[in-house]
């Protein structure tokens, strides 16, 4: 099963680099989508299905938060999960996110592992991801 | 004071933030700010109930250009402009982001969004504000400027 997978980050680098990650992961991708922030996330997810968003918190126009509860509330993308990659890890806003329902958290600076390590835990587990020997990707840098 | 704070942690987040995420190790360095004029800027603001705190982020474009490279996975000569200032600013969302986990666990601060400060910027810039740290490497100078404002009444 091919994922689609929505990365919502106002850096344009960030964005690069988490395609990156996610692309030598080893997990079968369908659609990489990108979004500068939570308004152009939730006009991109009219008409896409991501099987993860990964977004990050501070950005303009509209927040990850805010991305976040906007996703949870509507009955047809509930289920969609989310996850935060910021630099946030005050306990606060980590468990305002999570108790809102948020899938999970990753804390820039990340390595590539954090990333492979929750996609694992959200897609499905080790099984998903093909055609990558492991310890190659394990040891993928930027 | 939380400035004290930042300026403590400072040199620990800026390494773990630039060797964890973009693999480039820089040295704190000491003595006079370089003549030069071929900074780019960014800035982070962070905002508490009576006080803002500025941190001020200067990047040699050599060294900048070399980092954005390395981080985008381009040649260093390829890298520009905007690449490097996108990668600036996401450097300092990054410090100034880790920096206030650590220095406000309660979460009292609000973390502003970076912005580019400009290119072609000369180090005496920063000559205001209330610290200046000096990080560098072969390639050139990262320098990063603390400062208060009060806002109090605003």
């Amino acid at each position: 099963m091919a994922y689609n997978i929505l990365v919502v980050d106002d850096s344009l680098s960030m964005r690069a680099i988490i395609k990156k990650v996610i692309a030598m992961s080893g997990f079968d991708v369908g659609e990489i989508a990108e979004a500068g922030n939570g308004l152009e996330a939730l006009a991109k997810l009219e008409d896409f299905w991501a099987d993860v968003v990964l977004s990050d918190i501070h950005m303009p126009e509209m927040d990850g938060i805010e991305l976040l509860k906007k996703i949870k509330s509507d009955p047809l993308m509930a289920s969609m999960p989310v996850v935060m990659i910021t630099t946030e890890s005050r306990d606060e806003v980590v468990s305002g996110a999570l108790a809102m329902g948020a899938a999970g958290y990753i804390k820039k600076p990340f390595r590539p592992e954090d990333i492979k390590a929750l996609l694992v835990e959200i897609l499905g587990g080790e099984d998903d991801a093909v055609g990558e020997d492991q310890s190659e990707s394990d040891d993928c840098d930027f | 004071m939380l400035l004290e704070k930042i300026s403590q942690n400072l040199t620990t987040v800026i390494s773990e933030v630039l060797e964890t995420m973009f693999f480039v190790f820089l040295e704190p360095q000491s003595g006079t700010l370089p003549s030069s004029k071929d900074f780019i800027g960014a800035k982070v603001v962070i905002k508490g109930t009576d006080s803002a705190y500025e941190i001020d982020f200067l990047a040699q474009s050599r060294l900048l250009q070399q980092i954005a490279a390395d981080f985008l996975g381009l040649d260093q000569e390829t890298a520009n402009l905007a690449q490097c200032q996108d990668v600036l600013k996401e450097i300092g969302n990054m410090v100034a982001g880790n920096l206030v986990n650590i220095c406000d666990p309660e979460a009292c601060l609000e973390l502003g969004i970076p912005t580019v400060s400009g290119e072609g910027l000369a180090a005496e810039s920063l000559n205001d504000c209330a610290e200046t740290f000096i990080y560098g490497s072969d390639e050139g100078v990262l320098l990063v400027g603390l400062n208060v404002a009060d806002t109090s009444g605003k």
